[in-house]
């Protein structure tokens, strides 16, 4: 599974400025709305329930990165978008520190195997402190999009 | 056997979405502390159990069967623990 098939270049947030966990979650599924890959009348209903999530235990996993998450039966594949906060967001983080960087999925209720594997792929680049540095110095989607693909290729 | 030899056992993945985030948070925060080394085995792949990141490269779906393994003073105990929360399934399920 590679990065660039599952995030949604048009709902990447490059300058998110936001002053809390639930704001930063609304600001990304809206922009997944605003992109067409989720409907507008499952928006609420989508931030509830990763926010229910959320509860369970943070996805704020260290190193100023977060993977929020839900699963939502109006989505036939995996589908994601990244948020860069330049001043950090506060996630209730597993280490304590802020978040800089956020990957939030929705997946298919009927298909825990594809969330798996997204998670596996995002932690999997994730560990790469390069990919890190670059992704939060990126000013536009397409500079994500470029780092994104350069990973897939194991170029960086 | 000595403090220093290492203890395995073999688990179950019981959940039925598999090791996903708040599962694996759940190991790294109990072995975090731990001074002594503990890895997770699927097959030919081992990871550190006190990084999120290393366990959620495992990718493991329901009915993996993972090997438990740690090293150093209290290993037992904390493959004992570790034993415990799969066979709780992680009280999610």
């Amino acid at each position: 599974m590679k990065l660039a098939e599952f995030v949604v270049e048009d709902a990447i947030i490059t300058h998110l400025d936001v002053d809390s966990k639930e704001a930063a979650i609304r600001e990304m599924v809206s922009s997944l709305c605003r992109a067409g890959r989720i409907a507008a009348d499952h928006e609420e209903h989508i931030v509830a329930a990763i926010m229910k999530r959320e509860e369970l235990g943070s996805t704020g996993i260290g190193r100023g990165i977060a993977v929020p998450h839900t699963k939502h039966p109006s989505v036939e594949s995996l589908v994601a978008t990244i948020a860069l906060a330049k001043d950090g967001v506060e996630f209730q983080s597993l280490d304590g520190e802020n978040v800089y960087i956020m990957f939030l999925l929705i997946s298919p209720p009927d298909r825990p195997g594809d969330h798996l594997r997204g998670l596996e792929c995002i932690s999997r680049h994730l560990k790469n402190e390069d990919f890190c540095n670059f992704l939060r110095q990126s000013k536009t989607a397409a500079d994500v999009m470029e780092l994104l693909r350069e990973v897939d290729d194991e170029r960086l | 056997m000595t403090a220093e030899s290492p203890h395995s056992r073999n688990v179950s993945v019981k959940l039925e979405n598999g090791l996903h985030l708040v599962p694996c948070s759940r190991i790294a925060e109990l072995v975090r502390d731990f001074p002594g080394t503990v890895w997770i085995r699927r097959e030919e792949q081992a990871v550190d159990a006190k990084s999120i990141f290393d366990l959620l490269t495992l990718q493991a779906p329901f009915g993996t069967v993972l090997t438990l393994e740690a090293s150093g003073n209290g290993a037992d105990h904390i493959i004992e623990g570790l034993a415990a929360l799969f066979e709780r399934n992680f009280e999610l399920e």
